[in-house]
């Protein structure tokens, strides 16, 4: 193929990649002529040429760009959200109109549609059975769009309405204290103490059930130590609510030596048939296996914490 | 009662009303972004209207790209004397749309793994079907053991002067270990496009079938 056909090919290419919305397979084609182009001296018009070329190169440049930048979760038209809570949101039996409503409103978190989200559980709020849930869940969504001094405003809002018990309010101040840090926020000292005792730990946005659902396995992220910014995951041999047990292999010697009795582990990914979430947990027991197959191996009980 | 959601770890998860004796399943197009999934239900919107039961829902971007998921509601009507519908997705092919792509995937009852024939886009294809398969490991099912059927979209642009990749390359890449039905398409034109979801559907419902004895 002579140069003048190798190039005609090539833009060719390119177009049919740019119709294609193949921006970056187009740009390179694009790229490869200009190349061409620039090794040859006795192309009449061989400036012009690569100009021509270059220019539709940055065309592609911006529309690259465009996209790259553009939001992943843009918010889209009611009809489409509507039909997001319909189509994603699990439906439940037995469970009340105001759990299936954080329900969707959690649905429609998950897509980004945080605006609406956040309208749908300030309206939740005001209802005592979901009111806690549905104050942190519009915690986080305050945070996702930025607007934590209006988060501020409308806990303290809330709270002053009696939407709260006590007991609710000091478990809700506290996971957003937990929120704000996650974000790099400071809470400082925005919101009254409540005048009652509170345990803390409470790190959940969704309503979970009583029964802890089905793990089959975890993935545990490690954020210090020796096996900083690894992840493992172990399959679970059996689960007793909340108690997994786990088999490790006695050549992991340094994950073993991380897992040892009564460690407390930060960063869980627990893995079930329908999602995975996030959590802690804590060793409860790790064990040699004395005989059988996996004779020589570890046996490690895990209690999920938070998920 | 009456409603059964067969959510059981590795299982499916239709939805079969035994009252009413209906069933509804999932079938979900994966692949990498730009590769056709829309335009092959573009395609089957157009020309399975008896089959069709509602708008044909699109989200997309300024750019045209799937943003969220696109939606297609149909009726089989009666199959071994259930009424069978149908919901089928898109999912957003983009690597950034990863944690949307999850979401929509989730109780799926059958994929149709669309790859692009272009030889441009092979390691897009391979990322896209290790990206199925770890997302269907996440929901704890198996790439091997769910219903799939790989298509093989674009062939016509062959015909452009373009290179795309031979069957047997596309083969090798993707269905080396599948062993699954494949079949070659043009979703723009609608060749092999209802071959596709015709397979896709049979293996669901023989699964389903299978799963949950509903001619019993």
């Amino acid at each position: 193929m002579n140069i003048k056909e190798r190039v005609r090919s090539l833009l060719k290419e390119a177009e049919l990649y740019k119709d294609q919305r193949l921006l970056k397979e187009a740009r390179k084609k694009y790229t490869d002529v200009i190349e061409i182009l620039e090794q040859q001296s006795r192309i009449q018009n061989r400036d012009a040429l690569i100009a021509a070329v270059e220019k539709k190169r940055d065309s592609l440049d911006t529309a690259i760009i465009k996209w790259d930048q553009s939001r992943v979760n843009p918010e889209v038209s009611g009809k489409v959200q509507n039909l997001i809570k319909r189509l994603f949101t699990a439906s439940e039996e037995g469970i009340s109109d105001e759990e299936n409503g954080i329900n969707e409103a959690i649905t429609l978190a998950k897509f980004g549609q945080y605006r609406q989200a956040l309208e749908e559980f300030s309206r939740l709020v005001h209802l005592p059975i979901v009111c806690a849930s549905a104050a942190k869940n519009a915690i986080k969504c305050y945070l996702e769009l930025s607007e934590s001094d209006e988060c501020i405003e409308a806990v303290k809002g809330w709270w002053q309405d009696c939407c709260f018990t006590p007991e609710q309010y000091a478990s809700i101040t506290h996971f957003m204290q937990s929120a704000f840090e996650k974000s790099g926020l400071d809470l400082g000292d925005a919101m009254a103490e409540p005048q009652v005792g509170f345990a803390g730990g409470e790190d959940f946005t969704a309503p979970i059930d009583d029964d802890i659902i089905d793990i089959t396995s975890i993935g545990i992220n490690f954020q210090s130590g020796p096996m900083e910014g690894q992840h493992v995951e172990i399959d679970v041999s059996f689960q007793s609510g909340s108690l997994l047990s786990l088999i490790v292999a006695s050549s992991e010697k340094a994950l073993l030596q991380l897992l040892l009795k009564g460690t407390a582990i930060h960063d869980v990914d627990f893995y079930s048939p329908i999602a995975i979430f996030k959590g802690a947990a804590v060793v409860e027991s790790n064990t040699g296996i004395l005989s059988g197959p996996k004779k020589g191996d570890f046996s490690l009980d895990i209690r999920i914490n938070s998920i | 009662m009456g409603v059964a959601h067969l959510s059981q770890r590795g299982k499916f998860m239709a939805i079969f009303n035994i009252q009413k004796r209906e069933i509804e399943c999932k079938i979900v197009y994966y692949g990498p972004g730009r590769c056709g999934k829309t335009t092959n239900l573009e395609y089957v919107f157009k020309a399975f209207k008896r089959q069709v039961t509602g708008e044909m829902v699109s989200v997309d971007t300024e750019g045209d790209s799937t943003l969220f998921f696109d939606f297609l509601p149909m009726g089989l009507g009666k199959i071994n004397g259930c009424d069978v519908r149908v919901q089928i997705f898109t999912v957003p092919g983009q690597q950034k749309y990863s944690s949307t792509r999850k979401l929509v995937l989730k109780g799926l009852d059958g994929v149709v793994f669309v790859a692009d024939s272009l030889a441009v886009r092979r390691e897009k294809n391979l990322i896209s079907l290790k990206d199925l398969q770890q997302n269907l490991k996440e929901y704890g099912q198996s790439i091997t053991r769910i219903p799939l059927v790989l298509q093989y979209n674009k062939r016509d642009l062959a015909d452009e002067g373009v290179p795309i990749m031979s069957v047997e390359q596309m083969e090798r890449d993707l269905n080396r270990q599948l062993k699954v039905t494949s079949f070659e398409a043009s979703a723009t034109k609608g060749t092999g496009v209802g071959k596709t979801l015709q397979e896709c559907l049979k293996l669901t419902l023989i699964s389903l079938h299978k799963e949950l004895q509903w001619s019993k």
